[in-house]
């Protein structure tokens, strides 16, 4: 990934993506300081970096982090009902993880799927059209594969 | 009845499209790179310009002047930087391209290195986007395979790499400045221009910055001439462009269409009407920092001039359309959060302006409103237009003072009521 980039700090995000990806989610003391080590630039540069930017993580997600969009064109047709239906349905509110540590939830600026809303993103996948009937289905799903 | 004019969407609307080189290949792809390559850069610069294109992700600048700014003989590398970070409220375009035709949009961009001497071009896309940058990395890869990238990509021993960046979730880094200190590896903090980025952009050098979309057109302009492209739409706006159409409308979606139509028709016609028959409230035409427009004012052309003369502007092209049911002031508050939210907090009048407008129109929705607080909005609207390094000032400031002052009467309900 290095070779892609003229100098080496900037590959700084790409590289915080992978040692997320690699440590289950989250960004831990030690991948912090690796990354720092890697790019040539200091541990609070890197800090600096990730409080900067939502998708890093200072704490474990869960298994299934559902990413619920409630930014206008979702809140215009029910993102911000989808939100609260999921909360009260798995008992946890945005921004934590349930003690089983198998979902977690955020709610979200835009995603981008305005045409397709309410949107979702469950760890990596889109989920278009989203309503409360479907969510349930889809948590249902997800509890089935632990 | 308006229709779909297809130019971007040619292959994405074929059913049978195989999105693939070899599909693209099959349906005249990369002619226009070979095409361009016997053409000098100076002259592929010009032939741009003469298109009348104009970027795509908000500010309408002219991409072929863009270009000719480019610093020339300072003995640092040139970059091509594609903006692919699309994160306005409402837009949802580039992701289409980049997942349903990524070579289309490559071809673009090998062809804009071409024309600006960029040996390696990079594509910052937004890090949320995991199946565009999937498709998109798979499509480079088929062009390393093919020798299209690499060594010889742009005649003998003339090497074009391209890569993709994956950004992390900052709205602002859709800035072009914010964007470059992002890839340069730096929270994503928009600079103070000059100097710009053509001059010093990505790693100190000359740098341009261009969105999907835009680059997406140049395949056809190399093709088919710049004439052709200027053909579609009234002058002054020319090409087709892609309107990403949500909210309260039957059909919502993507939709491509030339510049002549209007926004009633693209509501009407494309989307359906209003959903469950109801009847038009207003409109937000181009992303949510556009001011908003009231269900009277929908009969307007959607061209980048017609839309500044109607006093908004068409910014990404995400239409937002709400229905007579919806509560403007809910709306507003969920606008001023977005932006309260999305501030860097580098300059003292966006960072504290969207976060007193957000209170104060969540004084609105708890009763404690009142008609000085009308004006306050108005005032902390007023006091971010123009006073911040980037646009996001303005972009916040934009919806507030336009929903206090074409719609009035639902801000006032709030406090009237309450007193009642």
């Amino acid at each position: 990934m290095l070779s892609r980039y003229p100098i080496k700090r900037n590959a700084l995000l790409p590289l915080l993506h992978l040692a997320q990806q690699e440590n289950g989610g989250w960004l831990s003391e030690e991948s912090i300081k690796y990354v720092a080590e890697i790019c040539e630039v200091s541990e609070t540069h890197v800090e600096g970096v990730i409080s900067f930017y939502t998708m890093y993580k200072l704490k474990k997600p869960g298994k299934y982090h559902l990413q619920i969009c409630t930014c206008v064109p979702c809140c215009l047709v029910g993102g911000e009902e989808l939100l609260e239906h999921t909360e009260s349905k798995l008992g946890i509110h945005a921004g934590s993880t349930g003690d089983d540590g198998m979902f977690s939830i955020e709610e979200m600026e835009c995603i981008g799927a305005c045409s397709f809303a309410p949107a979702i993103i469950v760890n990596e996948d889109y989920h278009e059209k989203v309503n409360p009937e479907s969510m349930d289905q889809l948590i249902a799903d997800l509890s089935n594969n632990p | 009845m308006i229709e779909e004019t297809l130019v971007l969407f040619q292959n994405i609307r074929n059913p049978s499209y195989d999105k693939s080189l070899k599909g693209y290949k099959k349906v005249g792809g990369f002619k226009a790179l070979k095409k361009a390559l016997k053409m000098k850069p100076e002259e592929l610069v010009e032939v741009v310009k003469a298109s009348g294109l104009r970027g795509r992700g908000g500010a309408g600048f002219p991409t072929g002047l863009k270009w000719s700014f480019m610093a020339k003989n300072t003995g640092k590398p040139s970059y091509l930087i594609c903006n692919a970070d699309e994160s306005e409220p409402g837009t949802c375009k580039d992701r289409e391209l980049m997942l349903k035709d990524p070579h289309q949009f490559l071809e673009g961009m090998m062809i804009g290195c071409y024309a600006i001497n960029c040996k390696h071009g990079y594509i910052y896309v937004r890090g949320e986007y995991f199946p565009s940058i999937k498709s998109l990395n798979e499509a480079i890869d088929e062009l390393y395979a093919a020798g299209l990238l690499g060594e010889n990509a742009l005649g003998k021993g003339k090497r074009l790499d391209l890569t993709v960046h994956t950004g992390a979730g900052a709205y602002i880094c859709g800035e072009e400045s914010a964007l470059l200190d992002s890839l340069e590896g730096k929270r994503g903090h928009p600079r103070v221009k000059p100097p710009f980025p053509a001059v010093s952009g990505f790693n100190a050098c000359p740098t341009t910055v261009n969105n999907v979309e835009t680059l997406t057109c140049l395949p056809f302009i190399v093709n088919e001439g710049a004439e052709a492209f200027k053909d579609f739409g009234p002058e002054n706006n020319a090409g087709t462009h892609l309107v990403s159409l949500s909210g309260h409308v039957e059909k919502p979606g993507v939709y491509e269409v030339r510049m002549d139509v209007t926004l009633k028709q693209i509501i009407y016609d494309l989307g359906g009407g209003i959903r469950g028959g109801k009847a038009l409230k207003g409109v937000i035409p181009g992303g949510a920092s556009s001011p908003v427009l009231t269900a009277k004012e929908i009969d307007v052309e959607y061209s980048f001039d017609a839309l500044g003369k109607a006093g908004t502007m068409m910014g990404s092209a995400a239409v937002m359309v709400f229905d007579e049911d919806t509560d403007v002031v809910k709306l507003l508050h969920r606008i001023t959060r977005f932006f309260n939210h999305e501030s860097c907090g580098q300059c003292t009048p966006c960072r504290e302006g969207t976060h007193w407008a957000r209170l104060i129109v969540q004084d609105f929705l708890k009763g404690n409103g009142n008609e000085r607080k009308m004006k306050r909005l108005h005032r902390v609207g007023g006091n971010m237009m123009g006073t911040t390094v980037c646009a996001l000032g303005d972009a916040a400031a934009m919806p507030i003072t336009s929903f206090v002052t074409k719609f009035p009467e639902e801000f006032e309900k709030y406090y009237t009521q309450a007193a009642a």
